[in-house]
């Protein structure tokens, strides 16, 4: 019996739960609801001992009768997925010191890059033009606020 | 009854409502022609733009959006091959190969009239099932509440996720347990949220839809190597004449008349839905076509693209039943749905046919009238509409992450969202590949609080004890029927190893 691919994804799973149970246990009661019916532990606990046996289950169902297909994490392009998600968190960092104009226009040119675009103009006046169109109608037509930072001041 | 058609009509006749269809019609197509990108994603697309609308206003553009979103990924499975959405996935069988033969502009046409026919007939159903089942569950009291959640969510695991059960359990449990971060509403007191301001209200349930439908399908499909495929233009078909036959429409009116009414109820189920439902309809129509017609199916049928057409339309309007009167979801795009009717400050259930009919009403009609607008107005927009598949991944995949971002910022104006999100969307894929569905999970965080709410109920009532389970008959039969669900996919399997 080796440990497959679906059956890790469980074990990961089923850690998860053990640690949302255990921190159901941490959540802070005032006097006397310990032993009330219902406290704000009973769902979170209830939940954690469900969820860590069907992991368990799932455990053991794909050490005894593991899937044919095994998921082939090796064809995927990891590599721009996960320059993408770096560009998002990025884009969280730089929203508000860049403002929404230039962190806009800076996160959709890197996005096109990591995708493969290479032509300047996509790279450099779509971004922009498209921030600066989206903020136009964010702010003077729909009343909401975006900071415009840099570009903006 | 007829008090309420007439409001509803006369709610959205109102020129914007008008709009509000034909802009959620035409935005749906568009969205649900993207392949990965379903009308889940295209209504949690929507959700920030409608929290200025009033509910009756904002519900009007969803209904035009989720119809539009079904048709878009009929566009797409007729001119590419490529199903924009899993309910569509039949209609690729015979639309297919008919475009293929320079027929892709009937092949459309008959896509927008069964569906119109489904929406229809659909329509008609709910007007008549949905106030009745409404005035049936006002009698239900907590337990029973309860135990149709729980049933809710068995079905949506046992039938929506291609026998794996376990996984789709899990992935339920999952929903629940995200839906217990932040401020107990009972007692005020804060649950994981580890010191954190920003967690003390929960995660947003729009952050979470964003994150585990738009954000993950659009990395899904840069992940698949889809993004930096070549544009998919050369593949699309010339379109040719959108007009039918007499001929072709007598062959698609018994079919189409038979597909709704069997989608309709298919659609009720709770996580039927429509993939199931045209799948059968498929099954049915091949069933009941004569010895000739019957070998023409895969090979460009009319029966074979209008029986999963109407009856995927049908579906979807069915599945509204338990959403407006028991205020449960039936379904991933109804889940969201229910989400963004609660941040609306509108609640689902049968008091909703009473205290909002105008709500109740209008959202009834607009599927109606969406389903008109994608007939009239929208198929004749086709031609154009399609060019969208020709535009490159590579543009088109960071503008997806970018609204879906900013449509989550829009509503808190916090950037601790966007990280959340990036993390949320990271774990969605992690579970998506390991064949962990996220219309369980969005379902269970949507439900989870009303569950804890119902189950606190239930228990201080019946003093900590379990015997609602067996005491209320509603409860009971509930009960039973949710074991049933739950076996239904291991008697199967047990039947299929026979």
């Amino acid at each position: 019996m080796t440990l497959n691919r679906d059956a890790a994804a469980a074990l990961v799973l089923l850690a998860v739960f053990l640690g949302f149970g255990y921190e159901a246990t941490l959540i802070e009661l005032f006097p006397g609801q310990e032993t009330e019916v219902f406290s704000p532990r009973t769902m979170p606990l209830a939940l954690a001992v469900g969820g860590t046996l069907l992991c368990f289950a799932r455990l053991v169902q794909s050490l005894r009768h593991p899937e044919p297909g095994q998921v082939a994490l090796g064809g995927f392009d990891w590599r721009r997925a996960g320059l993408l998600c770096v560009t998002m968190i990025g884009y969280g960092l730089l929203f508000e010191p860049l403002g929404f104009l230039l962190a806009t226009a800076v996160f959709l040119s890197a996005g096109f890059l990591v995708l493969g675009e290479r032509r300047i103009p996509m790279l450099t006046v779509l971004p922009l033009m498209f921030a600066a169109m989206f903020w136009l109608l964010m702010t003077r037509v729909l009343g909401l606020y975006l900071a415009p930072g840099l570009l903006g001041s | 009854m007829w008090e309420g058609i007439a409001s509803g009509f006369s709610t959205l006749m109102a020129p914007i409502n008008l709009l509000l269809v034909f802009a959620g019609c035409v935005a749906g197509t568009l969205i649900g022609m993207l392949p990965g990108l379903g009308p889940i994603s295209a209504i949690a697309l929507m959700i920030p733009i409608t929290y200025g609308f009033d509910p009756a206003s904002a519900m009007i553009l969803m209904a035009g959006v989720y119809y539009g979103a079904i048709f878009g990924g009929s566009t797409s499975s007729i001119l590419i091959n490529a199903p924009g959405v899993a309910g569509t996935v039949a209609t690729a069988f015979d639309g297919y190969p008919l475009a293929q033969s320079g027929k892709a502009g009937t092949a459309l046409a008959i896509a927008a009239i069964a569906s119109f026919i489904g929406g229809t007939i659909g329509a008609v159903l709910l007007m008549v099932a949905a106030p009745a089942l409404a005035a049936v569950s006002l009698s239900f009291q907590s337990p029973d509440y309860l135990m149709l959640m729980i049933l809710g969510l068995s079905a949506v695991a046992a039938f929506a996720s291609k026998g794996r059960v376990v996984q789709a359990l899990i992935a339920t449990f999952i929903g629940l347990a995200l839906s217990t971060i932040g401020t107990d509403p009972s007692a005020g007191v804060q649950r994981f949220t580890f010191g954190s301001l920003d967690l003390a209200d929960g995660i947003s349930f729009l952050l979470l839809a964003m994150a585990t439908f738009a954000l993950s399908e659009a990395l899904m499909t840069v992940l698949r190597g889809d993004a930096t495929a070549v544009p998919t233009e050369d593949k699309r078909p010339e379109l040719g004449s959108l007009r039918l036959s007499g001929e072709q429409l007598k062959q698609m009116a018994p079919v189409t008349g038979r597909s709704s009414i069997l989608g309709f109820f298919v659609g009720v189920l709770p996580g039927a839905g429509a993939t199931i439902a045209s799948f059968l309809a498929y099954g049915m129509e091949r069933a009941f076509a004569p010895a000739g017609e019957k070998e023409r199916f895969g090979h460009g049928s009319i029966r074979g693209l209008a029986a999963p057409e109407s009856a995927n339309n049908a579906a979807c309007t069915g599945s509204f039943v338990p959403l407006l009167t028991l205020g449960i979801p039936g379904s991933g795009t109804t889940a969201v749905m229910l989400g963004a009717l609660i941040s609306y400050g509108v609640q689902p259930g049968p008091m909703l046919y009473q205290e909002n009919p105008d709500v109740f009403w209008s959202i009834i009609i607009s599927m109606y009238l969406g389903n008109l607008i994608l007939l009239v107005l929208n198929l004749p927009l086709i031609p154009y509409l399609a060019r969208l598949l020709a535009l490159p991944r590579q543009l088109l995949v960071p503008f997806i992450l970018f609204f879906s971002l900013i449509g989550v910022y829009l509503v808190s104006f916090n950037t601790f969202d966007i990280h959340v999100m990036t993390g949320f969307a990271v774990a969605a894929i992690f579970l998506r590949l390991f064949n962990y569905p996220m219309a369980p999970l969005i379902l269970g965080f949507i439900l989870g609080g009303m569950i804890e709410d119902n189950l606190q109920r239930t228990l201080t009532l019946y003093d900590g004890s379990v015997a609602f389970l067996w005491d209320r008959p509603v409860s009971f039969g509930i009960g039973i029927l949710t074991v049933l669900v739950l076996l239904t996919p291991l008697i199967r399997t047990l039947s299929r190893k026979r």
